[in-house]
């Protein structure tokens, strides 16, 4: 459209700012809007005539996790009120460079703890289809913004489920990439061995085109797989005839909403006489998967939150000595369940339980990734359900734990290493439902083109507009 | 089992509670980590060992060589109190 001069940059980011200051009172998306750097970027690159860059003049959101130069980087925390990065995340500077508009940032649960974003340390995001209802998290800024039209794209990240159980929830798109694909460099780190940076998108084909940018070399990030495929080219050119998809029965289960599991079984039926072959497959320790995140997790977790103690950044609190300088600030800055999964992995790695709790819980790991490399020696790909239920109302869980089982569906992916998408399926309640598709390591592209044809079949913009803005 | 002692794994996190804080996380810890306990009691082909923890092969490499990196400037932007290029803390030593 840019390139046709059917419209200008400026009035493409206008649109988007002008939105935002329409709906985002109510729907709270966003922790930083930069109205005056968007529009001076998007009239730089109109004066320039050259929209030659893969993303020129394309509006976009980034989870305020992904650090950015020309706009504060909170982690939804007080402790990093104000906080500027001094340095970009490689992420922010692949988008840059393609001539990406950054929006601002959107909001997420506290150092992307979360499944509601309700733990946010500034505010709750609503859900666009109902605005008594979460969103999903720890990314429901970024789905949120997507989904009303406020970015075009957005950047989210995925520990256990950040980016794809928002996603299902607002019926947007949302890819976990494989372990290692994008670079992490920049990205406030929650558990390293689990995070990834994804796409948030309207539709599979924006999904493609975002991983194509953001996927691939960075000699900042020791653990980037170095890996170089084109996802967008080709998306189309997919043969459902032959294809082989498994259904994992753990995850079709009793605390599976019985409507969800239905319908998603009725789209893979749909598949199933296109011409593919599908058949149940098992990933039996997805049983214990939760509580095996839920012990490395918090064990990474504590580790990477200790070096936010006021001094050398964030907010300080007043005191007479060091140590009390951390004990105040850390008691002040962090929220309950930063406090809660910090405690917990102190606890697990501590003398007398490390054995007992981290060490077995990465061993039980091993046997989850294990899991999945043999059932994908028998299928090319998986489909689930992407959550157990649709959004629910904000307050509803009533423990922890009770908000931890919104990941079952997907953290045993991050576990696994593997990629993974969400795609809308449908409604149930009038409220959208995810679809996920499982693919084996650096199997993005197969699950991007089955995504596309499954996109095809559901046609989610015929189904209805999100009620709580319409 | 024994409920978690929170208030000296919490000190040994640099945070302190409160005491309506900690009985609050004690029953909350408490609780995930009894479930936890149970889940992993469950798995029945747990190997005899636990896994070896190995830091995750890097083939990425770099030489030591040494180039610019943050300014003095930019890396104390963020502190709250900064003078003569330093961090200004509380006394440490007595």
């Amino acid at each position: 459209m840019l390139r046709n001069k059917e419209l200008s940059a400026a009035e493409i980011t206008r649109a988007h700012l002008d939105r935002i200051e329409k709906l985002d009172p109510k729907l709270h998306a966003f922790l930083y809007i930069d109205k005056q750097g968007a529009q001076e970027k998007a009239e730089i690159l109109d004066k320039s005539s050259d929209f030659s860059a893969p993303m020129a003049g394309v509006p976009l959101a980034l989870k305020d996790v992904i650090t950015t130069t020309d706009m504060p980087t909170t982690a939804a925390s007080k402790i990093l009120e104000g906080y500027v990065s001094p340095y970009e995340a490689t992420v922010t500077s692949k988008l840059r460079e393609a001539g990406a508009i950054f929006l601002g940032k959107t909001n997420l649960d506290e150092f992307a703890m979360g499944s509601s974003t309700e733990n946010s340390g500034y505010q709750k995001t609503m859900n666009p289809w109902d605005l008594e209802r979460v969103p999903g998290g720890s990314g429901g800024g970024s789905a949120t913004a997507v989904t009303a039209d406020l970015t075009v794209a957005a950047l989210g990240t995925d520990t256990g489920g950040s980016i794809r159980q928002p996603a299902a929830f607002t019926g947007s798109v949302g890819l976990k990439p494989t372990y290692g694909l994008v670079s992490r460099y920049g990205v406030i780190a929650l558990a390293s061995s689990l995070d990834q940076v994804g796409p948030v998108t309207k539709n599979v084909s924006d999904c493609a085109y975002l991983l194509d940018i953001i996927a691939g070399l960075d000699p900042n990030d020791a653990t980037n797989l170095m890996h170089r495929e084109n996802y967008y080219e080709g998306l189309n050119e997919f043969e459902l005839k032959g294809l082989k998809i498994g259904l994992p029965k753990e995850y079709f289960g009793a605390g599976i909403n019985p409507q969800i599991s239905a319908q998603i079984k009725e789209l893979v039926h749909k598949i199933e006489l296109a011409g593919a072959f599908v058949e149940e497959v098992s990933v039996p320790h997805s049983e214990e998967a939760l509580s095996v995140y839920y012990i490395i997790l918090p064990s990474e977790a504590s580790s990477n939150l200790a070096r936010y103690d006021g001094i050398r950044y964030g907010a300080r609190a007043q005191a007479t000595s060091v140590l009390d300088t951390y004990l105040k600030t850390r008691e002040l800055g962090l929220g309950d369940e930063p406090k809660r999964r910090i405690i917990l992995g102190t606890y697990a790695l501590s003398a007398g339980y490390a054995d007992e709790f981290y060490k077995k819980a990465v061993t039980v790991q091993q046997l989850i990734r294990q899991d999945f490399v043999e059932a994908f020696k028998k299928v090319d790909l998986m489909i689930s359900p992407t959550a157990p239920s649709v959004a629910f109302k904000f307050g509803a869980a009533s423990t922890p734990l009770q908000m931890y089982m919104n990941d079952i569906l997907t953290l045993p992916i991050n576990l696994a290493g593997n990629c993974a998408i969400s795609i809308p399926a449908g409604l149930v309640d009038n409220l959208p439902i995810g679809l996920q598709i499982i693919g084996p390591h650096l199997g993005e592209k197969k699950v991007l083109q089955l995504a596309k044809k499954i996109e095809d079949f559901v046609q989610f913009d015929k189904l209805g507009e999100p009620h709580g803005i319409a | 089992m024994e409920k978690v002692g929170v208030k000296k794994i919490a000190e040994l996190a640099r945070i302190t509670l409160t005491e309506e804080e900690t009985a609050k996380f004690e029953a909350q810890v408490s609780e995930i980590v009894e479930y936890n306990a149970a889940k992993l009691a469950e798995v029945s082909d747990l190997p005899e060992k636990n896994a070896e923890i190995r830091a995750a092969s890097s083939s990425l490499g770099q030489e030591d060589n040494p180039r610019p990196s943050l300014s003095q400037d930019s890396a104390l932007a963020n502190a709250s109190i900064s003078e003569n290029g330093f961090i200004v803390v509380p006394k440490v030593l007595e």
